[in-house]
This record gives structure tokens, sequence and C-alpha cells, in this order.
């Protein structure tokens, strides 16, 4: 039996189109339909071998994430990391990484969603409310960072030079978020893009 | 606002954490009697001075931290793991 299709957590005001200032070059907001696995080791080295056999991701160390392609894997805490994969069947990508002794598996593709935020101005709009420094020259491409931001929780994955960052942040206050991030994008200019 | 540099996440506002008590209290034994766990819930030393603190990265890598604060200037000396062994300097 197939899962009906899944609302968009970011709600009906996430339509896709242009707002805030014209011109220029405007923040481009694009949710990102995945499947995300929160991975907790109790023996890192295993797990990483029972990730990369499952996934072809290699677990990165503090501060880092692993990108390749649609996929990624990013460091959260110590011994924990989030697995993400473009959305394939309900509950697929959780079963390929159970059964590993070496880690706790977790499906958290409800709880969580990825919004890819990217242009040349994302870094100011996420400036605005993140404590984190965003600079290239501290925050490369594969830098991730767990922060608050507008009261939430999010993690902060830089995924290119664009610069574009992947925003994985809890569902349940993804509407809120957006709120914040239009706000915070409007002296930019941006669009919202259909969901990918 | 205190910045505090967290092991595993760098340097981190204060607003990040969540202050979490005194890191030099010792849980006695089981055995250690009522008086030992009184003392081991309420007593505080309440120094003037270096403190040895847990700080938990609530909003960050939620790991709990030993600070080393001074409680009249809010100077941070350092920020370990919370398996570390941390001694507060002399005033």
């Amino acid at each position: 039996m197939s899962a009906p299709d899944r609302l968009s957590p970011f709600g009906p005001e996430a339509r896709p189109g242009r707002h805030g200032a014209a011109g220029g070059s405007p923040v481009l907001m694009t949710e990102r339909r995945v499947d995300i696995v929160q991975v907790m080791a109790s023996r890192d080295a295993e797990a990483a071998g029972g990730v990369r056999d499952a996934t072809g991701l290699a677990l990165p160390g503090p501060r880092k994430a692993e990108i390749a392609g649609d996929a990624m894997a990013v460091w959260i805490q110590p011994s924990g990391w989030l697995v993400i994969r473009p959305r394939g069947e309900e509950g697929a990508l959780a079963k390929k990484l159970g059964g590993n002794e070496a880690m706790a598996v977790v499906d958290q593709s409800h709880g969580r969603c990825v919004l890819r935020l990217s242009g040349a101005h994302a870094g100011g709009v996420l400036a605005k409310g993140s404590r984190v420094d965003l600079h290239p020259r501290v925050f490369p491409p594969g830098s991730a960072a767990t922060t608050s931001i507008d009261h939430l929780t999010v993690t902060i994955v830089k995924v290119d030079a664009v610069p574009s960052f992947d925003l994985i942040l809890p569902s349940s206050f993804a509407e809120a978020f957006l709120d914040w991030l239009r706000t915070s994008a409007t002296e930019f200019g941006y669009e919202i893009r259909p969901s990918t | 606002m205190h910045r505090i540099d967290c092991p595993w996440c760098g340097v981190r506002d204060e607003a990040e954490f969540s202050y979490r008590g005194d890191a030099t209290v010792k849980r006695p034994p089981a055995d250690g009697g009522a008086e030992g766990f009184y003392a081991y819930v309420y007593d505080r030393t309440n120094p003037k001075g270096w403190h040895v603190e847990w700080w938990h990265h609530v909003a960050g890598c939620r790991q709990f931290l030993k600070v080393v604060r001074h409680t009249v200037t809010h100077e941070i000396r350092s920020v370990a793991k919370a398996t570390d062994e941390v001694a507060a300097p002399p005033a």
C-alpha cells in the first residue's frame, strides 16, 4: 500500500512565485523532498561502514557534511549524523540503514524537512538571524553548523559556493521559519521555487 | 553576552546554551546516607571567583560542557568536554 502524497510542511503560503524587491539577483527558496534518517552510533567506525555500504556516503567529522549529488550525510553531534536522500519509498532508507548493531536509526523524514536557499544574497538573509560566521573563508562548501535561528534549532549545510545552503528544520515549525525567512529576504527579493 | 568555545562546534553565543549548574559536585555512593545526598542536591559553595560549571549546548551539538567561568568578571578561561577532569584555577 502506498502512502498518500504528503502536504508541504511550509504551508499554503509557500506558493511558487517572485516576491520582495525586484531586479538584482533574487534569493531562491526550494523545498527539497527528501528522506531524512538520524544515525546515532555506539561504534563510529562500524556505523560508518554500514552507512557507506547502504548509501555510498562517508560519515563526516565535526562541523562537516559529506555531499554526493542529491544525497548527504551531515554531522550534527558526536557520533550523530543525519543521512539525507531524495524521497523514495516510505521508510525504505531507515530500513536499509537499520539492522546494524553499531548504531541506532530513527526515521526523521516527517519530523524534519529541508529548504534550499540559494543566490548571491543567501548568506545575507541568514546572517540576520544566525550567530554562526558564514563567511566563505571559515564556512566553505561542505561545512555544517547546528544553531539557533528565530528561536528554532536549524542545521545549516553549505552546499556550494553560489552560495547555496540546505536548512534542515523541524517540520512543525517550517511555516513559522519560512515567515521569518521571507521577512529577512524581502530587501533582496526572493523567489519560491516548486519543490524538488 | 558570553562567547563559549564549544569543543565540538566552535565559538558560539551564550544564547545557544543552557546553564546547568555546578560541575564540581560529586554524587555520593549509593550508601552515602541522607546527609550525603542532601549535600549533593542542595549544598553549593557559591564562590566569588573561578567556578567550574555545566553548560548544555542545547541549540547545537546537545553536549554537556564543563566551562571555567569567573563569577565576578564573567571571563571564560576554558571549555572542556563533560568527561574531562577540570579543576577551578586558584582565585
